[in-house]
């Protein structure tokens, strides 16, 4: 993947607001796109950059809550720096609850913004990272043989290659066989590493 | 009889024999019972009328034969033989059995004929029938019983005046409120009980009513048994004879203390309500106002900062620089723009937090907008979910959203002639939140007005300052919720929620 400068996604309804934070966002060598509204934001190209999303918690038609709570059930995982010219602690506690990285009161120093993106923005990184590895080992497993996927739970599982060969009705030296294979496909030096991969691939170890 | 001339001329005796008749005629024909006795109690004359009541003949009656007329227990023997050794004139009332054996009442009075030596020689005497008297007086008697029950065990304080103004009686509940007998508060006793401070205008009252003869009402502090000073509500009708005549008062008091207590208690609540409604809309309009200012504010502080930065890098860029630099003097001027929209502002109190029953404020903000209803002629109906879950806000904060939307609602129904004006409101609870819908049957809202409702200074109203609905906004935010207008068939539909708790 390579690693293009990140994108800050504003959505204010003010436009000086939104220029303002342009300007100082783009002068710390971010790349900024403003939306004066979210139906705005949702109609952009979506791009394989890390990126996050400085949004007001007032907008006309829709609350920034709300927008973050539709955008987590369509599976957006887009991190949320929310600003707001309310300091309303309970609102907050909502908006950091449901996932966002920051909550600024307006008017906000401009240090606390550039870090608030910042940090956004490195778990955006780690997200994508971690997604595109899962999306790696996903390949992998979706390389083994019907067999090889079948043998795999019981394997992360702790038994034995005899154990498995009884439970899948074949032979040891066979079951020897698959578990070599598997091990190179998956890329897994040990069998610690493969259970810490079917982990993440959400496969559940076999049990009785 | 013995009574008739002797030794007197033929002539005379003639004009005397008449005189006597014509005596007799007298006697036997006036619509009463005469009778002499001699000094022992007997007989010697009785009219006709006691023979013809009686049924008695003449020589039954006579001597002591009268007696049998008499109902065994009126036969007055003792009273008679007491006065007849007195001799002083004899007034008894008794009871006489007619000649079909019915009894009634008589009045029997009998005065004694003394000679020249003062010596008793006869008693004259009347025997009148008093039977329709007596039953008149008994059903006085009873009438009057039956007012004293009722009046005793009545749960108001009653009294009566005579002409003179002196009270004359009062109840039970009076002497038992006043713990006072009843000799103290008769003629002007009772108005040693009224507060001093209430005592001229109530005798004010009083006296010039009753001069008048016109009904009163008033109110005055009276103190109680237990030294307690409690209103009274006094309510004093004259009475009249049936011939007209002024016959003097009669009153009613009631102790109006908790009433007057509970009257003053929703004063002063409404009082409160207003004052904080003022206070809270300034407060919430600083609020809305605050949002207006804050933007520009931003764009100001994040311009500045962009170019302190700049600066302080070494090598700013003078294009950009002058951009921000001309930004942040707009911003000042448009943010200088929207306070000189707004002369006075007002602190913003601290909202104060807890746990609410949605349904209890709309009950309250129901009945404090009973009298606008009425008003406005709106009919109002309340659909409350039971079991609605609390949620988390002030109080005095969510009273006044439910007031602007249910005022909102009445206002945008005053022009509706010709149809009903309906104004509902339903609590509900959806998913994780309590939902309030405002309804009315109003002329509802254009896209193009419902898109700006919510808009500071926005208004469809003449005399509307444009706030109520944007403050209402932020305090329904503020609390974590939505406030929305929906579509509707008819009139328009506010709603809002808040997080349940």
């Amino acid at each position: 993947m390579i690693d293009l400068a990140p994108y800050v996604f504003v959505v204010d309804d003010d436009p000086s607001v939104c220029r303002a934070i342009q300007r100082l966002v783009e002068s710390v060598g971010l790349r900024v796109e403003l939306f004066g509204s979210v139906e705005a934001f949702l109609r952009r190209e979506p791009r394989d950059i890390p990126s996050c999303l400085v949004l007001d918690v007032r907008l006309p038609g829709i609350s920034g809550l709300e927008f973050q709570r539709q955008l987590a059930q369509t599976g957006i995982a887009i991190p949320i720096v929310f600003i707001t010219a309310h300091g309303d602690i309970p609102i907050s506690v909502r908006a950091m609850k449901a996932g966002a990285v920051e909550f600024l009161t307006k008017p906000f120093h401009d240090q606390d913004l550039l870090d608030a993106i910042q940090l956004a923005l490195e778990r955006d990184r780690t997200r994508r990272i971690q997604e595109a590895e899962v999306a790696i080992l996903r390949e992998r497993f979706q390389s083994l043989t019907t067999r090889q996927q079948e043998v795999l739970p019981l394997v992360v599982s702790g038994r034995h290659n005899k154990q498995i060969a009884a439970e899948i009705g074949t032979s040891e030296a066979t079951v020897k066989v698959h578990r070599s294979q598997l091990m190179k496909k998956m890329w897994a030096s040990s069998t610690a590493e493969l259970v810490r991969m079917s982990e993440r691939l959400g496969i559940i170890p076999w049990k009785e | 009889m013995s009574q008739t001339g002797t030794n007197t001329h033929y002539s005379d005796a003639d004009q005397a024999s008449n005189v006597i008749e014509g005596l007799r005629l007298i006697i036997d024909t006036i619509p009463t019972i005469v009778w002499r006795k001699l000094p022992d109690g007997s007989a010697d004359f009785l009219n006709r009328n006691f023979l013809e009541y009686t049924g008695l003949s003449l020589e039954q009656g006579l001597g002591w034969g009268w007696m049998n007329a008499f109902h065994p227990d009126d036969r007055l023997i003792d009273e008679w033989r007491a006065a007849l050794a007195a001799e002083k004139p004899f007034e008894k009332e008794a009871r006489l059995r007619r000649a079909d054996g019915q009894y009634r009442w008589f009045l029997i009075r009998a005065v004694p004929q003394r000679d020249k030596q003062s010596n008793v020689v006869h008693w004259y005497g009347t025997t009148s029938d008093i039977e329709d008297r007596k039953h008149a007086e008994a059903e006085l008697r009873e009438s009057e019983a039956r007012f004293r029950l009722v009046a005793d065990s009545a749960p108001v304080m009653i009294w009566m005046a005579g002409t003179d103004k002196l009270c004359t009686y009062f109840n039970k509940a009076w002497i038992d409120f006043t713990g006072r007998s009843i000799d103290r508060e008769l003629g002007n006793g009772w108005a040693d009980g009224v507060d001093p401070e209430d005592l001229q205008q109530c005798l004010d009252t009083y006296i010039q009513s009753f001069d008048r003869r016109e009904l009163f009402r008033m109110g005055y502090r009276l103190r109680r048994h237990d030294g307690e000073f409690r209103w009274i509500f006094d309510i004093g009708v004259p009475r009249f004879h049936p011939d007209g005549s002024f016959a003097g008062y009669i009153g009613s008091c009631t102790d109006v203390t908790e009433q007057r207590r509970a009257e003053e208690r929703l004063r002063r609540a409404q009082e409160d309500l207003t004052r904080v409604t003022r206070v809270v809309t300034m407060g919430e309009l600083v609020a809305a106002i605050a949002h207006e200012v804050n933007q520009p504010l931003t764009a100001i502080v994040t311009n500045a900062n962009y170019c302190e930065r700049q600066i302080a890098g070494g090598a700013p860029h003078l294009g950009s620089l002058r951009e921000a630099i001309s930004e942040i003097v707009n911003d000042g001027r448009r943010a200088s723009s929207v306070i000189s929209r707004i002369r006075t502002l007002l602190r913003k109190g601290v909202p104060n937090r807890a746990e609410l029953d949605i349904n209890q404020i709309i009950s309250e903000v129901a009945i404090f907008l009973r009298d606008e209803l009425i008003r406005n002629d709106v009919s109002f109906r309340s659909d409350l979910a039971p079991d609605l879950p609390s949620v988390f806000g002030d109080h005095v904060q969510l009273q006044q959203v439910l007031i602007n939307l249910l005022v909102n609602g009445i206002e945008a129904m005053r022009s509706i002639t010709h149809r009903p004006r309906r104004l509902q409101i339903k609590s509900a609870k959806v998913h994780d939140e309590v939902l309030v819908q405002v309804q009315d049957s109003g002329m509802g809202l254009t896209p193009e007005q419902a898109k700006h409702i919510f808009e500071p200074f926005f208004t469809t109203k003449p005399e509307g300052i444009g706030m109520g609905l944007s403050i209402s906004r932020s305090i329904v935010e503020s609390h974590g919720g939505r406030l929305s207008v929906e579509f509707a068939p008819t009139g328009a539909l506010l709603q809002f929620t808040l997080p349940a708790q």
